[in-house]
């Protein structure tokens, strides 16, 4: 589904990603954990073919994305807010996809209904501009938005920041129902360790970017991960205590 | 405490993302500014001489008291559309152990230190220095020049509470129009005009003090009247440029384009974008006026000699849109090319949709110039040409010429004066897009005349028409190169 090889990128003489063989394989949902920094947003955006490998590429259904656009078609996304275009209303927003994506309004409302209740009536209906909702609202048109015409893979990152707990919920089992119904491959990269490790079924972590750990999710992966991030915050407090 | 917050407004202005990559424009302002001022002392020491040397003026001073007001109301429209209601990013004060009438007194006495106070006095003291003083003594001096820069702060506050009181009010402006135009048809039919009364008030200057004192109690009023009214608005939401609650629905009866074609559908939002944004608003207005300029030349005889100059004025009448909005052509997308290039739509559609909206936009001033065939059938047949070699050949130079060092443009900023966005490349792309009719005109016409050249000004821009396809590809090749530097440059 998802190859990256030998992938670099670097800005002058600092190298700020150094991924040498990464393969998603169809319907598994991955999670990409890292503290700041670590290079989390930049590979997605290379994934994206947004800013250019310094070398090594990246495939999406065997499509190098950098010289293809067939991968547009059946990759949804949402990385920040500049990913809306905020002069539209959401029901505009949606409306505009949907001819992209050649969906039907019959199509578009059954789509959105998958969303009615993490949307909460506080998105559509208001008459009001995507750049005049709260953060949290706009993340959920974003996602709803990654998730429009069928996509097999789907980017997120931070996906449930500044959301709610019930909204966390729910977002959780939207990301749960496509992965079982309709086989999408999530590419999810969170902060939340709890969630991350819940819905994923495999975690890389990235540090200063580089592939640090790699391992599918057993009961371990959780305080496998609290420990390699903990135990990286005892040492800081220790050298500044010294 | 103010001295901090003076120190932060420096550290805002120096350290904003935009001050180095638009240092250059920003000189330019400085220099347009410092030759304004420049402009008023040298007017102001001249002013004495001027009116004792015109003949008609019997007597300068109580001509200026005359246009007094005039100039007032002049001062009053040009502080309303330039001077912006003061502001400081208040939000990260408001939770600090600061009291409100300090963050608010600091707001009202930083916003009298403004250019706009002082003009009205450096353009009269000299006035009042050499014809005042001999004739009325120094005391009157005082007297006249002390109301007239109590008025112009008058004027200040008045602006202010003006913006953030009353310019939402419909019933407002209704008054000020009826005003306006109940003004016009007294001085008209009537032979009375409103404002003549004010040239006694400020006559009265000369022998009383009484306006001195009164204009300095309603300075002294606004003044309190303002700082109440910071004090007790000091939110943000209230203070800031109140994010407009209402969706504009013009762009709704346009709806139909959503239902058609993918190209009509991307032309819809790129309307809605047009409609939603103050600068894009600006830059439609400013075609939309610009129609009309051609009536300072047609049917002017001391222009109909130089043939020539018409065909400039053909195609900028009618491209005026094309050149104003497709010299940012790109820019207008800065904070969306991470969506457009994520999504499955070919650059060639993107690009043919938004071609065909320069196309329309170009056609809409055409008709709109047709009434200018009053002036005769060539005018029309020259502005039908100007407006084909705007569609076949300005329109795809422009969209290629934006991709020349795009420079940012942050959309929800105000409009006048705003000059985000430009650079050099901006001034110069203009050079080709105008002289280039001029490079089939001076050959043309120096063989077979002005119809012929004209004719082959129009028989250009059809060909140019029909490789439309042809630039488009072209153009999509180019983006294709340097989309990643695109997207990095128009990414706020």
């Amino acid at each position: 589904m998802l190859l990256i090889k030998e992938l670099k990128k670097s800005y002058k003489k600092n190298e700020v990603l150094n991924i040498e063989k990464l393969e998603v394989p169809q319907a598994q949902s991955f999670g990409l954990v890292g503290n700041n920094g670590a290079g989390k947003t930049t590979l997605f955006r290379i994934i994206l073919d947004l800013i250019r490998a310094t070398s090594g590429h990246v495939e999406i259904e065997g499509n190098d994305v950098s010289t293809t656009e067939e991968w547009k078609r059946f990759t949804g996304s949402f990385i920040d807010e500049k990913f809306l275009i905020d002069y539209l209303t959401p029901e505009e927003y949606f409306d505009f996809l949907a001819k992209i994506y050649g969906l039907s309004q019959s199509d578009l409302d059954a789509f959105l209904l998958q969303f009615e209740q993490l949307f909460n009536d506080e998105v559509l209906g208001h008459k009001k501009y995507i750049r005049d909702l709260s953060k949290g609202n706009k993340k959920k048109v974003g996602v709803a938005a990654a998730l429009i015409g069928n996509p097999c893979i789907v980017l997120l990152d931070e996906p449930f920041e500044n959301l709610d707990p019930t909204s966390q919920i729910r977002l959780k089992k939207i990301i749960d129902a496509f992965k079982k119904d309709r086989n999408v491959t999530f590419l999810i990269s969170s902060h939340d360790l709890n969630h991350v490790t819940e819905i994923c079924s495999r975690i890389v972590l990235l540090e200063k970017g580089l592939v640090k750990m790699d391992e599918m999710v057993s009961e371990k992966t959780l305080s496998q991960l609290n420990e390699y991030f903990g135990g990286n915050a005892v040492e800081t407090v220790v050298e500044e205590q010294e | 405490m103010i001295k901090h917050f003076l120190n932060h407004q420096w550290l805002q202005f120096r350290r904003s993302a935009s001050f180095e990559r638009e240092l250059g424009i920003t000189i330019f302002i400085w220099i347009m500014g410092i030759f304004a001022l420049v402009s008023i002392i040298s007017l102001a020491a001249a002013l004495p001489r001027i009116l004792y040397e015109i003949p008609q003026i019997n007597d300068p001073i109580v001509f200026i008291n005359e246009v007094l007001i005039y100039y007032f109301l002049g001062e009053l429209l040009i502080r309303y559309f330039i001077q912006k209601v003061p502001a400081l990013d208040i939000q990260p004060y408001l939770n600090l152990p600061i009291t409100r009438s300090s963050v608010s007194n600091f707001l009202i006495g930083k916003s009298l230190i403004s250019i706009f106070n002082i003009v009205a006095i450096l353009l009269l003291a000299p006035f009042a220095f050499q014809a005042l003083e001999p004739r009325f003594g120094s005391i009157v001096i005082a007297y006249w020049l002390g109301s007239i820069f109590f008025l112009s702060l008058c004027l200040h506050f008045f602006n202010i509470l003006f913006k953030k009181k009353l310019e939402d009010m419909p019933w407002v402006w209704a008054v000020i129009i009826l005003l306006a135009a109940g003004n016009y048809v007294l001085t008209v039919y009537l032979d009375t005009n409103l404002f003549a009364p004010f040239a006694s008030v400020f006559q009265s200057a000369l022998t009383s003090p009484i306006l001195l004192i009164s204009t300095i109690a309603l300075f002294i009023g606004l003044l309190l009247l303002t700082l109440k009214y910071f004090r007790e608005n000091l939110y943000l939401e209230e203070l800031g440029d109140a994010a407009s609650a209402n969706v504009e629905t013009y762009s709704e009866k346009l709806s139909f384009l959503g239902k058609s074609s993918i190209y009509n559908t991307l032309m819809l939002q790129e309307i809605k974008m047009i409609f939603r944004h103050k600068r894009t608003r600006s830059v439609m207005l400013l075609s939309l006026i610009f129609v009309g300029y051609g009536l300072i030349f047609f049917g002017e005889d001391n222009y109909s000699g130089s043939k020539g100059f018409y065909v400039f004025l053909g195609i900028f009448m009618s491209g005026l849109f094309t050149i104003n909005y497709g010299q940012f052509f790109w820019s207008w997308n800065t904070n969306q090319l991470d969506f457009f290039f994520t999504k499955p739509l070919a650059v060639q559609t993107w690009l043919k949709s938004r071609y065909r909206l320069l196309l329309i936009a170009c056609i809409i001033t055409t008709l709109l110039c047709v009434p200018y065939v009053y002036f005769g059938w060539d005018v029309l047949f020259l502005i039908l040409a100007g407006s084909l070699y705007n569609i076949g050949i300005n329109i795809p130079l422009m969209i290629r010429f934006s991709l020349w060092g795009p420079k940012a443009i942050d959309l929800n900023k105000g409009a006048f004066m705003n000059y985000q966005g430009t650079g050099a490349a901006q001034w110069l792309m203009g050079i080709p897009l105008l002289a280039g009719p001029y490079v089939i005109y001076i050959p043309v016409s120096s063989f077979f005349g002005y119809i012929p050249a004209i004719s082959a000004i129009a028989v250009c821009g059809i060909l140019g028409f029909t490789l439309r396809d042809y630039f488009i590809k072209l153009i999509a090749q180019k983006l294709a190169k340097v989309k990643y530097k695109l997207i990095h440059d128009l990414t706020l």
